[in-house]
């Protein structure tokens, strides 16, 4: 009941906003639009990654994975002339760099923090090398637009509305791993596993291989979002194309306490702010009055303002980060 | 710890180092090999760029100079347990720090001319110290980890610097850069032929001063309790917050203090490019530079030296070899991935042993 009190006191606050800004003279239905695009990577890395941590291994390295999958996930539809092959080479590489992940946080007992640095490290130098490896052409590739991910059109009220099928999985995965979470025995094996590894082993379940497990899926959503975003939202790689989303995926998982449903609401209110300081910067009457790039900072400062506010009452895994050792 | 301890302890860090080195490298030996380039060729020019000959190690000292104060930034705060990933935004602000106070200060006030260098530096600390406190303050009064807050910092650093040096302190004959500072505040170069400058003295003393702290005072007693443990530094009576703030602080500095130096320290600009391109990467690399060095302040100028001749080496890579020069980046993280998992040098430790034996 409190819940969906709260709902509700969400979803009027929002549709306030809304109507402010369309009387401002932003078009709602165009924000909406740009929002469940700049929502849908974030969302799809945070719920598989709010699984992961619920299992007890935090993975700082999503943003390198969806700057690789990004990359790759467009050498994919070229390859195969499909953006939705690309979109599975995406996914591919994603659990491949999650499992990589998740066996150096089991069997090697990284220190995952820092594990996820260098994943990010790496990308940053992989894939400036990797764009002109493979296309000769420096920190850009513009595939052409038959291999990209189509967006389905809608038409609302007459106007019309672009929406991808991936936005949809994402809230789909989030209902499903909500459910799986705590419906399902797996759901309890993998909470166990992050609050008391031990008790899980002793039942006689691996924890290295459910957490590696875990890992990976973390790894096939965040490909996914990675893959969109060169895909079906930017239409192209650049060699920053993740901008430290990645972290901001983290964000929504941790102001969610790491719950999949609550993140994919934080990662809907990233998404709009940063379609609203799109919107913002080029809008003219107003482009002229706030500096383009002071714009452009607006989603970073949201988050750190959401994650300050709604962190304080989480509560997380006892044994999260802490590589489990087997007496 | 008496000499020999300490000796061997030394010794296997260096080891250890080395041997995150080897698999960083063949690592990326396999990835060079998989685009069809030839492996050999370009590790070749990548050392022999940063270390074969005098001119271009004068150059890597010199790319090295501002990667001791980021890498010492983020040993600091892992000597108090936490990850300053901050140290980029950092940075960033130092370099305006550098330029606010060396540039535009130091002309309407001559007077302080003597001083130039000093009233440089000490505005790049300044901002650098300001922009640690957001995560600093987050972290102790509401438990964000500071991973995710400083990131969020590094980007409003540089969407906010992007605006500035086209807007406010944009060099109004020279758009595409910031204006300069002023040359009573620049470093003179110590060969000529190199960039190379005195800042390289100063980036030194300050790591040993930073070690030294670390080492010898109550505060840097207390920042080592803090990163042993929360309860262990309670138990010792030691104000936790307090302590964590005061090392996010230092680093923070510290970070801005190598920012700063690439403006006041490195021919020809003196000054910040419109695109960031020649402040962008030196608080992440001082990252790889610390951990590399085991989070000590004084290993971080050898690591440094390591790291600043890659990343010179890389631009010969680029030429001789083919291989995008950015690749030297990746080298860089998989040496801090080979570094994150103890386990894993354990056992090629072991089998190296094995070899040999």
């Amino acid at each position: 009941m409190k819940n969906i009190v709260k709902l509700f006191i969400a979803l009027s606050t929002f549709l306030t906003i809304l109507a402010v800004l369309a009387v401002a003279g932003l078009s709602p239905l165009s924000l909406m639009e740009a929002a469940l695009l700049a929502m849908t990577p974030l969302a799809l890395a945070a719920v598989g990654e709010a699984v992961n941590q619920k299992g007890g291994v935090s993975n700082i390295g999503i943003d390198g994975i969806f700057l690789i999958t990004a990359a790759v996930a467009v050498l994919g539809a070229e390859d195969f002339g499909s953006g939705y092959t690309g979109m599975l080479v995406g996914a591919a590489v994603g659990g491949f760099l999650g499992f990589v992940h998740g066996l150096l946080s089991t069997y090697a007992k990284a220190n995952q923090i820092v594990a996820g640095i260098g994943l990010n490290i790496f990308s940053y130098g992989f894939v400036p090398y990797f764009l002109m490896a493979v296309w000769g052409f420096p920190g850009i590739r513009v595939p052409p637009k038959e291999v990209l991910v189509p967006l389905r059109v809608l038409s609302i009220a007459g106007a019309s509305f672009r929406l991808s099928e991936f936005s949809i999985l994402a809230v789909v995965l989030a209902a499903l791993l909500h459910f799986t979470l705590y419906r399902t025995p797996l759901g309890l094996r993998i909470r166990a596993c992050g609050e008391s590894p031990e008790a899980v082993d002793v039942a006689g379940i691996g924890v290295y291989r459910l957490r590696i497990t875990l890992s990976t899926l973390g790894g096939v959503t965040a490909g996914l979002g990675g893959a969109f975003m060169s895909l079906a939202w930017f239409g192209g790689v650049v060699k920053e194309i993740s901008a430290g989303r990645g972290f901001i995926a983290l964000a929504c998982v941790v102001a969610s306490g790491l719950e999949p449903l609550l993140s994919l609401g934080f990662a809907f209110i990233f998404g709009f702010s940063e379609a609203l300081a799109y919107a913002v910067a080029i809008t003219p009457g107003i482009k002229e009055v706030v500096p383009y790039h002071l714009v452009l900072s607006t989603p970073y400062i949201v988050t750190l303002a959401i994650v300050a506010v709604f962190i304080g009452k989480r509560r997380f895994p006892k044994s999260l980060g802490q590589p489990y050792v087997k007496d | 710890m008496s000499l020999r301890v300490s000796a061997l302890y030394t010794l296997k860090r260096l080891a250890e180092a080395l041997l995150a080195l080897a698999v960083g490298l063949a690592i990326s030996a396999i990835l060079i090999l998989a685009y069809g380039y030839d492996p050999v060729k370009a590790l070749y020019w990548l050392f022999y760029g940063g270390f074969g000959t005098q001119t271009v190690f004068l150059d890597s000292l010199a790319y090295a100079a501002p990667l001791i104060l980021t890498g010492a930034a983020f040993a600091v705060c892992a000597s108090a347990g936490m990850f300053n990933i901050g140290t980029e935004g950092q940075a960033y602000m130092g370099a305006v720090g550098g330029i606010v106070f060396g540039g535009l200060l130091l002309k309407h006030l001559q007077v302080l001319s003597p001083l130039g260098v000093f009233i440089a530096l000490s505005g790049s600390a300044i901002l650098g110290a300001l922009w640690a406190l957001g995560p600093a303050l987050l972290k102790v009064f509401r438990g964000v980890h500071e991973v995710i807050s400083s990131i969020m910092f590094n980007w409003v650093a540089f969407y906010t610097v992007m605006y500035l040096v086209r807007g406010p302190i944009v060099n109004p004959a020279r758009p595409e850069m910031s204006i300069s500072v002023e040359p009573p505040a620049r470093f003179s170069v110590i060969f000529r032929g190199s960039v190379l400058t005195e800042a390289i003295y100063v980036a030194v003393a300050v790591s040993v001063v930073a070690y030294l702290v670390l080492k010898l005072t109550k505060l840097g007693f207390e920042i080592r309790l803090v990163g042993i443990g929360l309860d262990t530094a309670r138990y010792a009576g030691v104000s936790t917050r307090k302590t964590m703030i005061l090392a996010y602080l230092l680093s923070g500095a510290l970070a801005g203090l190598g920012g700063g130096l690439i403006v006041t320290g490195r021919p020809p600009v003196w000054s910040i490019y419109g695109t960031l391109g020649n402040i962008m990467n030196v608080g992440f690399d001082g990252i790889g530079v610390s951990l590399v060095a085991a989070n000590n302040p004084v290993a971080v100028v050898f690591s440094s030296i390591l790291i600043g001749g890659l990343w010179n080496g890389s631009r010969f890579m680029e030429p001789y070899a083919k291989v995008s020069s950015e690749l030297s980046r990746a080298v860089i993280g998989l040496i801090v991935i080979a570094l994150s998992t103890p386990e894993v040098l354990r056992l090629l430790r072991k089998l190296t042993r094995r070899w040999s034996s």
